[in-house]
Formats: C-alpha cells, structure tokens, sequence
C-alpha cells in the first residue's frame, strides 16, 4: 500500500514537472503547480495514516514478539508468549510460543538422560575401581611394545610400589623380558593360526621374576583389538613366594607321612610273607614274625589317621607348579649371586622345566654358593639338556667333583631363606635329587639337578623353537658300525655323504615328517661342489607354521613333489657305498629308519655324527650346535635352515674334523668309533 | 655258596629278608648303617648286596660311590632300595653305580626274582 500511494504520488510529481517544463503559457503553469500541490499535500496524508497503522498492528507487536522469544531461547524456555496488544500477526505468536514449548521438553530430556547417564557412568567408575583395587591379583594391561596402558592397586603391591610401575614405561623395567616376550610369541601364534578363538582364548599361566627378584605367578592373553587401535594384552600378575612356602610345609608333611607307611608296609609284607613260605620255623622266629605283624600294623593304623587328617586341611596347591624358563631362573639366581662375587651363566638354548620355582631358585643358588666353596671356582656355568621326560641343571666347572659324603652335608643343611627346611625337603618336593661326577673332559666336574620337563617345550612358539632334541641314549655313530668292513681304510681316502633334513617338526613318532632332503659328497677330504642331492618332499600332511618360519618351506612349494619313499630311493643310489654324516644324525636317521621299509632300501654302513665327533675333539666345551661348531672353527654359516646349506656347512666343519683327528693318530673309521665312543 | 649283605637299618626288614635268602640258599650277614656295610664289603665279600638308601652315617648313595671306586672291591653286584615315586632315586642310583633298584614297599617275590637273576648272571668265582 506504501509503495503504491509513493509510486502514486512520484507518477504525479513527474508528470507536473513534465508538463511544468513544456508550457510556456503561465496561466496553464499556475494551475499545474496547483494541482502538483494538492496531491503532494493527499499522497502525505495517505502515508502517514498507513505508517501508523503499520506500526501500531505489526511493527510494535513484532519487536515484543521478537523480545520475547529471546526470553524463550536465552532465559526462559519454559515462558509463556503473551503479545499483549491487538496485531495482524496471526498464529506466529502461538507459534512461536509451542517452539519454545517444545524447545523445554527437549532440553529438559536431554538433561535428564545426561543426568541419568553420568550417574550410571558414576556406579559404574565406582565399581569398577572397587573391583580392581580388592583383587588380590594385579592387573596390567599393555600395547603390542610392552608400554604400560593401565594399572591396578594390587599391581602396586606385586611390584613393591616401583617408580617403574606408571602409564607408559615398559613392562620390561619391571619383568624379565624373556618369558613375557616368547608368551606373547606364543599367544600371537595360536591367534594367527585360528583367528576365530583369538577372543576365547584364556590365554597362557607361567611364572616370572620381578627385576627385584620376587617370584610372581603370571597369567597373560591378548586382548580383543579395538578398531583404529593396536593390539594389546593383559598381563595379570601375583606375588606367590608366600604361598609357595606354605604349600611345600604341607608337601613335606605327607611325604614323611609317606616314608613311615612305606617302611611298616615292606616289612609287614616280608613277615606275612615269611610266615607262609616257611611253615617248618621255629617258634621263636614265628613268635617274632607275629609280633612284627602286629607292630606294623598298629603303625600303619597311626600314620593313616595322620593323613586323613591332613587331607581334609589340604587346599589345591594351585601354586605349587609352574611352567618357568631356564634362563630366567638363571638370570635371577645370578643377579642375586653377582652381589657375592660370583658368576653363573647359562649355555646353550634355556628349556622350560614345570616346577615350584621359588624353591629351584633358592636350590640354584644354594648350589652355586657351595660349588664355590668346595672348589673355590668363580666362574661356574649352567646348561640346561632335555633328557626323556627330564631337564637336567648341569653346573659346570674346573676342579674335582664333589663326593657323596660332601653332598648329603649339603643336603641335611637347614639354610635361612628355606624357612625351615632342609635341603634334601626341597629336593623331594621338586621331583630332584643331585650327584656330581668328573666331567669327561678331564680337570671339569660336572652337577646335575634333574627336574621335570613342561610341555611348552612342544609349543611351537617362534622365535623361541627348541633346538633339536640331542638323543644321547640312541648312538648314530655307533650304529651298524660294528658290522661294517670300512673299518680298516684310511680315513683321508673315503667318501662321504653329508646329509640334513627339514621337517615338519621334531617328533616323528606322532607324525612329523621329512620335507626336504640334501647331501654333499665328500671325496679324499674335498667337498665335491659339483655333486650335490637336494630334493623337497612333499609329506602328505600340513606344514605347521611355526616350522615354516625356520625353513621357509610352504605347503605349495612341496604340493607336486614325490613322497618321501621315493626320495629314498634316489638318495641311496646318490649315497652308494658312501659312509653317512650328519650332525645330530640320530634326530634325522630317526626319520629316515621309518620310512626305509616302504621306501625299500636299507641305509647299511654306519652314519657318523659331527656332533659326536665335536664332543670328543672339543669337550672343553659344551656347546656343539651346528652354529657353535661352525663358529668355532672359522666355517662360513650361508643357507642356514635349508638342508643343502645345513650339509655344507656340516661338510666343511667335517673335513675340518678330518684333520684334526689325523693330528692325534686317528687314520681311520675303526679308530675314530672307537675314540668317540670313549 | 652265594653271599648276600644286606644293608638296612630297619630289624624286621632285615630279619625277614635274611630268613628267605637263607632259604633260597645263599649265606647272609646284614648289617644296618653304611659304614658297617662298607667295612663288611671288605671283609665279608659278597657276590650281592641289597642296598636302602636312607641309613644315619652313611648313606646308600655314598657307600655306592666309594665301593666302585674301589678297585678291591667293585665287583660287588648292588641292588638298591628305593622309594615308590621317586623316580630321580633310582637314577641317581644307577648313575652312582647300582645295577638294578628295587621300589619300596616291594613284593617279596620280586626281590627273590631279582637277587637270583643277578647271581646266575655273575661269573662264578
């Protein structure tokens, strides 16, 4: 309406100036400017009348709208729109005001559901926190490098409230590194291989050491990955040295208990016994047999109710056996003796022996020191060998062995740190016993703590594979040897065949199998580069992955290759009369013997075994693996874990032996079986 | 005749092995604590000794060490006694020299089974 009265008006002012401008008769100008005043004078009537009502109904009702709806959004969602004034503004009041109705509902919601939340959020923190700080148990949990992510109270506890316990530093300030890094090895394994159960799986118990030295019972899994997040794991820990004391008291009082049953028993048996096979005694023996039968049996009566009484107190000694690694048992028992002067350290590959592990290491030490005594050596090394179902501790070191009489001293001596037990009551708990003989080098003495063997020593855990099994008890080098008719000629003139195998791992007897074979001739003391078997086997079965990561040999590289039986039979034409090699021959001829049969050849001639042959030209020192022997002397080590490169190296460290045996007036093979057996 | 010692220090243990050696024909002397069995070694001479290891003195295992390190006195066939469950006993034994071991309690039959099976296996002497 405005614009049309303005538009109204500037039509008119325009068309009077128009016309103003053309006239010249000023009669006809006066009654234009007349009539230009007019509707000038009509046209600001008609505007102020409208502004005002514009103003009155819209304007002025808008600009209290707009205040209050200000109110609504910045003070007051809850204010009720009042424009208290007629307008032409419609609904837009009301709604306006059913907005802000609406904008309080919501904003009440959400401060409910968030006060409702963070209370929920509150409990939860509460219990939780509660929850963590009462178990017994520490809880760590870490990244894929070991940083620490989170920490319980109890933690603090294990780890005697250490600086090093806090967010971000490494576990490994706290823990020995070994048995923590070969259990996530082991754990990342098992995930690898069935992905499926990596949530399911409850992971993996062993014992530890603190650097501090306590003893900590540790359980360990992974934990389910978090998107966008690495991996981690849960690292849960106890200190049990207490426990492992009380359990072993317990043990020690059933064990006598055992002792005194064993002693009535026998006899009662032997005089019952007696009593029948002899019927014609007289009746003083009889008189006395019959009393001893009665003794025995009122003792037997007594030491039962000893035991049933016990029993009912017995708790499961959860604690009292644990997978723990050699070398960490090592490595903290030489800590502790570094303090007194002394140096023991490990040789060879560690092994894991299951065993109370506060007790081997109190023992460990207690051995060492008395070694040190009785023949003042410093320096002492210990090596740890897999027997059949035992690892055997072997102390080496330069002097005499230590008599019987001198070790069942040590044996009934009560040390501090063994509360109240003797020596021989720990032995007895763990399964042990200990003897010393010369060791066969002469000058060496040698000791040896038996103690039982852990099945993780088959766990195939990369990079922590067991070297293979030594067999001792299995000769290959004496093998057949008997019967050969090599015997008489000069070593410097034969020719030999050095061989290794892979395989699918380490015990044929439950199915593991060869997968590649090699040999290296060797002719008048010179490995002949020209002629060499290397062959891939296919095995008929899978290829376990952790045997893969030493050989690199994969299911689809052996998939078109002949089995085994076939192999065979080439490499016995390729061996001819040539006379067998191989480090640690026993392991692979174990594999071969076998298959002989189905393969239809017969390895005849005896098989000579490097490792063999290394103990006797080098028994100052114990370590005889393929690496050591090489190292030793001066062999280059290429293609180490493939059966062609492994036969090399046995093929140069062999003529090497050549040699050094011709140098003590060993010329040929019936002298050196004879040398190496001695 | 065979000549067996038997060396424990439990009477009615030794009594009654001595009555069934004795039966079987072998000539007996026990004694019960290593010390005496060393020196009864020595002056006795048996083809076989029935050897326990707990003893007070001298224990099983050291008479066993010294009497093989005894040229006079090697010879001497040795069965030990040792106690059901410790496996490590017997081969301790063996390695100090035994030639067989024998768990406690034990069947008198297997003791007689075993002495015999030594003794016909010695050269006589």
């Amino acid at each position: 309406m405005l614009a049309t009265a303005v538009l109204f008006a500037v039509l008119f002012a325009g068309a009077g100036i128009l016309l103003l401008s053309r006239s010249a008769d000023p009669a006809v100008r006066a009654s234009i400017v007349l009539t230009l005043e007019v509707t000038a004078f009509i046209t600001a009537v008609l505007l102020l009348t409208i502004y005002t009502v514009l103003y009155f109904y819209v304007i002025s009702p808008l600009r209290m709208l707009s205040r209050e709806i200000r109110i609504i959004s910045d003070i007051n969602p809850g204010y009720v729109i009042n424009v208290a004034h007629p307008h032409f503004l419609g609904d837009i009041p009301k709604a306006a005001g059913d907005i802000g109705a609406a904008l309080m509902k919501a904003r009440r919601e959400i401060a409910e559901a968030v006060s409702a939340g963070s209370s929920d959020m509150e409990d939860r923190k509460a219990r939780l926190d509660t929850i963590l700080s009462s178990l017994r148990e520490g809880i760590i949990v870490c990244d894929d490098k070991a940083h620490i992510l989170f920490y319980n109270p109890a933690a603090k506890r294990v780890f005697n409230n250490s600086s090093d316990l806090a967010l971000g530093r490494s576990l490994y300030k706290l823990c020995t590194a070994s048995p923590i890094e070969s259990t996530l090895a082991l754990l990342k394994q098992r995930s690898l291989r069935s992905p499926k159960d990596r949530d399911t799986d409850n992971g993996i118990s062993f014992v530890c050491s603190t650097l501090a030295g306590t003893i900590i019972s540790s359980g360990m899994r992974l934990l389910p990955a978090v998107p966008g997040l690495s991996w981690s794991f849960l690292f849960v820990c106890e200190d049990i040295s207490r426990e492992t004391d009380a359990s072993g008291r317990r043990q020690n009082l059933l064990r006598s208990a055992l002792r005194g049953m064993q002693t009535s028993l026998t006899s009662l048996i032997l005089s019952a016994d007696s009593l029948e096979l002899l019927p014609d005694i007289d009746t003083a023996t009889r008189a006395t047999l019959e009393k001893t039968i009665s003794a025995d049996a009122r003792s037997l009566a007594s030491r039962y109710d000893v035991l049933a009484r016990e029993i009912e107190e017995l708790e499961p000694a959860r604690y009292l056996m644990n997978d723990v690694s050699s070398d960490d048992a090592v490595a903290c028992v030489a800590r502790r003796l570094e303090e007194k002067g002394l140096r023991l350290t490990l040789i060879g590959d560690p092994l894991w022996v299951r065993t109370d592990i506060h007790s081997l290491l109190l023992l460990l030490e207690f051995l060492a020191l008395r070694i040190h005594e009785h023949a003042g050596a410093r320096n002492m090394e210990v090596e740890t060998l897999l027997g059949d179902k035992r690892v055997y501790f072997n102390f080496y070191w330069p002097g005499e062995a230590v008599p019987e009489a001198e070790i069942r001293d040590w044996k009934s001596r009560l040390p501090e740190a063994f509360a109240a037990h003797t020596v021989s009551d720990v032995l007895e708990r763990l399964g042990s016993e200990i003897w010393s003989s010369p060791h066969h080098t002469p000058g060496f003495a040698i000791l040896r703590l038996p103690l039982p063997s852990s099945t993780r020593q088959w766990e195939p855990a990369f990079p922590l594979v067991p070297a293979r099994p030594v067999y001792t008890d299995f000769s290959a080098t004496e093998e057949a040897a008997e019967t050969s008719p090599l015997r008489d000629l000069p070593l410097s003139t034969m020719t030999f065949v050095v061989f290794d195998t892979e395989t699918t791992g380490l015990t044929p007897l439950e199915g593991d199998e060869i997968i590649s074979l090699a040999g290296v001739k060797i002719i008048k003391r010179g490995i002949i580069v020209g002629e060499t078997f290397d062959e891939l086997v296919n095995p008929g079965r899978s290829i376990p992955q952790s045997s893969v990561r030493i050989h690199g040999i994969t299911a689809d590289m052996v998939g078109g290759k002949p089995p085994l039986e076939e192999v065979l039979g080439r490499f016995h034409a390729f061996v001819g009369n040539a006379v067998l090699v191989g480090h640690n021959a026993a392991f692979d001829m174990r594999f071969i013997r076998m298959k002989e049969g189905r393969a239809n050849v017969r390895f005849r001639g005896p098989v000579l075994d490097t490792l063999e042959l290394s103990r006797y030209l080098h028994a100052h020192t114990p370590e005889h693996s393929l690496d050591a022997v090489a190292r030793r002397l001066g062999v280059e080590v290429r293609g180490r874990h493939t059966a062609l490169g492994d036969s090399l190296i046995t093929a140069q460290i062999f003529v090497k032996f050549l040699f050094l045996l011709q140098e003590k007036g060993i010329t040929t093979l019936g002298q050196m079986l004879e040398a190496v057996r001695q | 005749m065979p000549r067996v010692l038997i060396v424990d220090d439990e009477p009615n243990i030794v009594l009654a092995l001595e009555l069934l050696m004795k039966r079987d024909g072998y000539e007996t002397l026990s004694v019960d604590d290593g010390q005496k069995a060393f020196d009864a070694v020595r002056e006795f001479r048996p083809d076989l000794m029935i050897l326990d290891i707990m003893m007070p003195k001298m224990d099983g295992y050291e008479v066993c060490q010294r009497i093989r390190a005894d040229d006079q006195l090697r010879d001497v066939s040795i069965i030990m006694l040792t106690a059901k469950g410790r496996e490590v006993e017997k081969e301790k034994g063996m390695a100090l020299g035994a030639d067989l071991y024998i768990t406690k309690p034990f069947s008198t039959r297997e003791v007689m089974l075993k002495v015999r099976e030594i003794l016909d296996r010695r050269p006589e002497r």
